[in-house]
């Protein structure tokens, strides 16, 4: 039987140690993994679905299911990272069942970028919108999350060539888009 | 890492990373997970209570049921039962024994 920590000792602990307590059922210590990871998640989600309230909902579901889930992590260690797979299978997920077309890379770059109004506040997450789910997935995943190709190819199920392929692609596309704001 | 990012994009994805309320959010999803857990437990509770009952309506009938087919098995078995307790089936059945043993004998040896 463990003990629930205090929430000033969980505050204090590291987070592989937090996510041990949770995994053996501890909700409060649960509690602070959400916490700490909240940021991150929602900022992610974020990227993704260029929504803020659909990302926070989204996020939400995240805790959800990791809360529901958290008991079949194998190592506390890993809890970052199977929290991220998760928002990121929950985002693929919305995507489906909200019937969003995926287009096809070749089209989705094949279209021509819409000129801005001079009103419109040019940022990344608009240089986002105008790329392909899988392409912002993969381009997010990469610079925003700092996954190597092949934890993007794993945690994503997109062959690693194709997740190579999107972020070159994507890259190109974004510089070429922020270049006519003489952003990056 | 990935080797092949663009540094200026990787400097852009990090400038625009902003930073969250987080005191709505929180109250909110824990509010959720708290809900999820009393509806878990009412679950288990309900299912408990229904593996009870069906247990109470069962039961009567699994009684019955298993009391009748024992008591047909054993009708079904008595004629037979009567049979070995005859001078012939003894006749009939030592050979038998004898050869089930000297067969387990004989594989036992070798």
């Amino acid at each position: 039987m463990n003990t629930p920590l205090a929430a000033g000792a969980l505050a204090g602990a590291s987070e592989s140690t937090v996510a041990a307590l949770a995994i053996n059922g501890d909700h409060a210590a649960y509690g602070e993994l959400v916490r700490r990871r909240q940021d991150t998640i929602r900022n992610l989600l974020r990227r993704l679905s260029r929504n803020a309230a659909l990302a926070d909902d989204l996020a939400q579901q995240t805790f959800i299911r990791g809360w529901k889930s958290i008991a079949s992590l194998k190592s506390s260690a890993a809890f970052g990272a199977w929290l991220r797979k998760l928002a990121v299978n929950i985002w693929l997920q919305h995507l489906r069942s909200s019937k969003i077309e995926l287009p096809l890379e070749a089209d989705a770059l094949s279209t021509p970028i819409a000129a801005p109004s001079t009103a419109q506040r040019m940022d990344l997450d608009a240089a986002l919108a105008t790329l392909a789910p899988e392409t912002r997935l993969c381009v997010v995943l990469a610079y925003s999350e700092g996954m190597s190709h092949a934890e993007i190819s794993a945690g994503t199920a997109i062959p690693i060539g194709t997740v190579k392929s999107h972020i070159s692609r994507g890259s190109a596309r974004l510089r070429e888009y922020l270049k006519a704001y003489g952003d990056p | 890492m990935n080797e092949e990012l663009d540094p200026q994009l990787l400097a852009l994805f990090a400038e625009t990373r902003e930073p969250l309320d987080d005191v709505e959010f929180l109250t909110a999803t824990l509010a959720a997970i708290e809900r999820q857990l009393r509806l878990r437990t009412r679950y288990r509770l309900a299912a408990v209570a229904g593996a009870l009952v069906l247990a109470m309506l069962l039961t009567p009938w699994l009684l019955n049921s298993t009391g009748a087919f024992f008591y047909q098995v054993l009708e079904a078995a008595r004629w037979p039962m009567q049979l070995a307790a005859t001078p012939w089936a003894w006749v009939i059945s030592m050979p038998i024994g004898v050869l089930l043993l000297y067969r387990s004998g004989f594989k036992l040896r070798r």
